[in-house]
């Protein structure tokens, strides 16, 4: 943004820039030479330098002592727990495929009335599905309604 | 303890020791890097940390805690959002504190973390988001003259719900800068942005915001 003449709309940032302090070398000889010719640009300088008073008195807030105090006690369970919900859902699934497949080698075998075994078969499908249907919900959905009604 | 080194507010902010990296045009490019002794600090925690003590975790965490709860809120608008992004984050530090690299500084890592996961935070939960991300660093409520108080509040209030209002790269930018006591050079550092992009986006900030301020709009 240097060695060119000073744009009013393209370089306004560097009046930001030069309220701020940031600016050193061309860039600033060069906001100061525009300000030397420009009451507008010494106008926006001075609204620049009001903006900055009127937040010096703000910071982020930041959150209360109390909440600190029970967060890595939360925390290490929050670790916990998605460490057991893992090994649980890998668990399930596996003696879930494994009771699928022997549900059904089991039906295929017996002598039964085909609707019999379809009814059979349709019922083992249903439970693997309402199991991963919970098992989904639990880790994926019931967090987004925890606080959903509170306003703050 | 991070903050107050930083500085809290834009006042106390005029204090924050500069990165020293030599850039045309900008200041700060002196030789001594004054952020040295904090990135000495939070090697040495992470160092710690690797070779099995977990209060070098700790520690380094205890010292980003608040400046992670202000980026977090200031993108969620939910302080219990805000919180909960916050362990996220420092869970996920924990998990990949080993593959970071010890020559590059710990913040700009830590908020791309922060930032990324507040933003999930946000898309995931419809929790409301009103929450002033902003405090006074004097409570106008201890000043002598009611009027001036209610005032600072209100003003205090515009400024936070017109906040919420600006694009999240603008407002991320905006409140690091005024609220966090950030440098330029550490913005675009934290953010992976040019150096003049994190101005155009202060400035434009800015502009958004003077009318909550009752400043007068730029022409």
């Amino acid at each position: 943004m240097s060695g060119r003449p000073f744009d009013p709309v393209q370089d306004a940032p560097l009046l930001s820039a030069y309220v701020d302090g940031e600016l050193e070398g061309e860039d600033r000889a060069r906001v100061e030479a525009h300000l030397a010719a420009s009451a507008e640009a010494r106008r926006e300088v001075e609204r620049l330098r009001a903006f900055n008073r009127a937040t010096a008195g703000l910071r982020l807030r930041e959150a209360p002592p109390e909440d600190w105090e029970a967060f890595w006690a939360s925390a290490y369970n929050r670790s916990e727990r998605s460490l057991g919900w893992v090994l649980l859902v890998v668990g399930v699934a596996v003696v879930g495929a494994w009771g699928l497949w022997q549900a059904g080698s089991a039906i295929v075998a017996a002598e039964l009335p085909l609707p019999v075994k379809l009814a059979l078969a349709a019922g083992a499908a249903g439970v693997t599905v309402l199991l991963f249907s919970v098992l989904r919900e639990r880790l994926f959905t019931r967090k987004r309604t925890r606080y959903d009604d509170i306003v703050r | 303890m991070f903050l107050a080194a930083l500085g809290g507010g834009r006042a106390n902010n005029r204090a924050a020791p500069r990165v020293g990296s030599a850039s045309p045009g900008l200041p700060g490019a002196a030789a001594v890097d004054p952020w040295a002794e904090q990135r000495r600090r939070d090697r040495a925690d992470i160092e710690r940390f690797l070779a099995g003590d977990t209060d070098g975790f700790e520690q380094l965490m205890n010292r980003y805690r608040q400046p992670a709860y202000g980026i977090a809120l200031g993108l969620t608008g939910n302080h219990d959002d805000a919180m909960d992004a916050v362990q996220k984050s420092f869970l996920r530090v924990h998990r990949s504190l080993g593959r970071f690299r010890l020559e590059e500084p710990f913040f700009p890592w830590l908020y791309r973390i922060v930032r990324n996961t507040a933003l999930n935070q946000r898309r995931d939960e419809k929790r409301h988001q009103g929450d002033i991300p902003l405090e006074f660093v004097e409570r106008p409520d201890d000043a002598p003259d009611a009027l001036a108080a209610a005032e600072a509040n209100d003003l205090r209030e515009r400024l936070g719900h017109a906040l919420a209002e600006l694009p999240e790269e603008m407002r991320s930018v905006f409140l690091m800068y005024h609220f966090q006591g950030r440098k330029y050079r550490e913005i675009a550092e934290a953010m992976g942005i040019p150096l003049g992009t994190v101005m155009s986006r202060l400035h434009a900030a800015r502009q958004r915001l003077r009318p909550a301020l009752g400043l007068e709009e730029a022409p």
